[in-house]
């Protein structure tokens, strides 16, 4: 190991990037949540575990912002798995329409999510919005919602924004995993007799189980940390129903200029980040298949 | 039990033809080979008959009944795969078990089924185990295992000794056959490897280009070969061949080519094969290194010895004659030939094989 230890130079530009960027923040924001600064005054005092405490059990915004989380990342994790499986097994065979559909469905994924936020706040927009236009066309005028602007559903209709921009990313994650399952395996389960749902269910849903928690800790982590998306179809409203847990900390620290209190936001965020990958990275080793 | 019939079945793939007019019947506890070179349509046969493939012309029948249109799992048949083909996340009961499971079998004749089957192939105490904790040669017999849980009419069999090491190979061969043998169910099985033919099947199907170029039984492929590819594809070394024609001398038939001269003592009407090109095949037992016994008709010819492969029970000799290559195997005891010098080379005329240049086809002598 000695005669390498030059090479350890090779790795200091990364390291200092990653120290200055993550590392140093990281800390300071620790330490910054243990105060009461406002972050522009150079003046700011030590308060202790005053603004956790704060948060956690005086601050019916942040439950509320928390509560979002949860249901948008289980809208998002449920239905992005669900129709990128359902998409990808259409699109398995690698025939030349297939091949073209994929890339029609990864599309959106290279998309700016600013673009495709404004692309959807057309399509939403309650009076000349195609959705709701498209509705009335179909005699189904019941159906028409102030989609961004009614509380009880503003946060599903980024949820489904959200799943429309990224199936066809985690569609090719799962289109990797069905291909790599044996053709003889489905062969021999034809022979034997199975219907196409006991084939998924003994075949296709077991050998898929690593691609598949692979795709749901991906979605988990990337619904969870949702923030641009939000920021320009509602920026959090109306009355705080679309706010999440990165919003919330962004107002705090750049409206609000609560600084210290911002900081111990993003401390619980990463605490509850780092807790699920840390979880997941568990399943992920124990549902590995070699053949 | 049943056999297996096929009715001028052939598949064409997108204007390919990979398996044409395939005829055969395959009889009620049979061991058939279907051997070939890759891309022979030997396997697309075997996933005719198991259903895998639609044959686009053709009909199939296993027993009395017409399986053509029929479902793979309608035709009472179980496949084994080259690549065992076993369910990674099921050990081994649940990977016999599976397809009983799946027919609504009851529990207890499940549990007795598998243990029959585990106990016939010595992996009873592998039962709890996952494929990915076995040997190649036990995963093979778990895969054999799952189709004889079924008992079905038909096994089908695609290269399932292909992937394990040359060793293990032959002892399953064996293996194969007596349970072949002993459960009496008629056997189809795919292989590309000839010695594996020969050893195995009751009856073989030699196949080229989607084409049956002989079916017979391993003793007719390996001493009457149809054709020259038969004649080549089958025994190890392969047949020699010589090329040159046929002329008629002092009222007998001649074989010449360049430099080399071989009376066949031998009747052949050569205005009926209006043909005088023609390849000489004889197989390197075929051609002695030292005079044999008087009774064995033999023609000598001078050659050269350029190596020696010494096998243990047997010498493979590689010889030389006017440009062109002969191998001799010499059984052990055979007189010892040293590499350089010239040696007579006798070949048995009895054994001599004759195919048309043109269309490879066998030339038959008279009285034979």
């Amino acid at each position: 190991m000695r005669k390498y230890w030059p090479l350890s130079f090779f790795i200091l530009p990364g390291l200092l990037m990653y120290v200055i960027f993550f590392v140093f923040p990281a800390i300071s924001a620790l330490g910054l949540s243990l105060t009461d600064w406002n972050g522009i005054t150079p003046e700011r005092n030590f308060v202790g575990l005053a603004n956790y405490k704060e948060m956690l059990t005086n601050d019916p915004i942040f439950a509320q912002t928390f509560g979002n989380n949860i249901k948008y990342m289980l809208f998002v994790v449920f239905f992005q798995t669900l129709f990128s499986l359902i998409f990808a097994m259409m699109l398995v065979k690698n025939s030349r329409m297939n091949v073209f559909y994929r890339a029609l469905f990864f599309l959106p994924t290279i998309i700016a999510s600013i673009s495709v936020a404004f692309i959807w706040i057309f399509v939403y927009d309650p009076s000349i919005g195609s959705l709701n236009t498209f509705l009335t066309k179909l005699k189904l005028d019941f159906l028409i919602q102030s989609w961004l602007g009614d509380k009880n559903i503003a946060i599903y209709s980024i949820a489904v924004v959200q799943c429309w921009a990224h199936i066809g990313q985690v569609m090719v994650i799962f289109i990797a995993g069905l291909q790599s399952i044996p053709k003889s395996l489905y062969e021999v389960a034809r022979i034997e007799g199975a219907t196409p749902w006991q084939t998924f269910r003994h075949v296709t849903w077991p050998l898929l189980a690593p691609s598949a928690t692979i795709v749901v800790a991906y979605t988990t982590l990337q619904s969870f940390k949702a923030f641009d998306l939000i920021l320009a179809m509602t920026d959090g409203g109306p009355s705080y129903a679309t706010e999440i847990l990165s919003l919330f900390l962004y107002h705090q620290a750049f409206n609000n200029y609560k600084f210290g209190y911002a900081s111990a936001t993003a401390v619980i965020f990463m605490l509850i980040v780092a807790s699920i990958t840390l979880l997941q990275f568990r399943i992920l080793r124990a549902n590995k298949v070699s053949y | 039990m049943a056999g297996v019939k096929l009715e001028g079945v052939a598949k064409h793939f997108k204007g390919a033809v990979a398996v044409a007019e395939f005829n055969l019947d395959i009889k009620d506890g049979e061991f058939l080979v279907l051997v070939g070179p890759s891309g022979c349509g030997k396997s697309t046969t075997l996933r005719m008959v198991a259903g895998l493939e639609e044959p686009t012309y053709g009909r199939i029948m296993i027993g009395n009944k017409d399986v053509t249109k029929l479902e793979p799992k309608d035709r009472d048949i179980a496949m084994v795969f080259q690549d065992y083909a076993l369910y990674p996340h099921m050990n081994v009961y649940h990977n016999l078990a599976f397809g009983l499971k799946l027919r609504k079998m009851p529990k207890n004749e499940i549990e007795e089924r598998v243990k029959m089957a585990a106990e016939i192939l010595s992996i009873s105490h592998l039962l709890e185990r996952y494929p990915r904790q076995l040997s190649g040669g036990q995963r093979q017999r778990v895969a054999l295992g799952r189709a004889i849980v079924r008992n079905p009419q038909v096994f089908l069999m695609d290269e399932p000794l292909s992937n394990l090491d040359a060793k293990l190979r032959v002892q399953m061969r064996a293996e194969l056959v007596k349970l072949q043998r002993r459960l009496k169910t008629t056997t189809i099985y795919v292989t590309h490897d000839q010695t594996e033919a020969m050893t195995m099947g009751d009856r073989i199907v030699v196949m080229k280009d989607g084409y049956i170029q002989q079916v017979g039984t391993p003793e007719e492929i390996y001493h009457e070969p149809a054709n020259l590819f038969v004649a080549d594809f089958v025994g190890s070394p392969s047949m020699n061949f010589l090329e040159g024609e046929l002329c008629t001398e002092e009222g007998c038939i001649w074989f010449k080519a360049q430099g080399i001269r071989v009376n066949l003592r031998n009747s052949l009407n050569l205005e009926e094969l209006n043909e005088n090109k023609v390849v000489l095949g004889i197989r390197p037992e075929d051609i002695y290194l030292h005079r044999p016994s008087p009774e064995k008709v033999c023609e000598e010819l001078l050659c050269q010895t350029e190596l020696i492969e010494d096998l243990g029970s047997e010498k493979i000799v590689f010889l030389k004659i006017e440009g062109q290559e002969l191998q001799a195997r010499l059984r052990d005891g055979a007189a010892p030939v040293t590499v350089g010098g010239n040696t007579p080379a006798y070949l048995n005329l009895n054994k001599v094989h004759l195919f048309r240049k043109s269309t490879g086809k066998k030339i038959l002598f008279r009285g034979r």
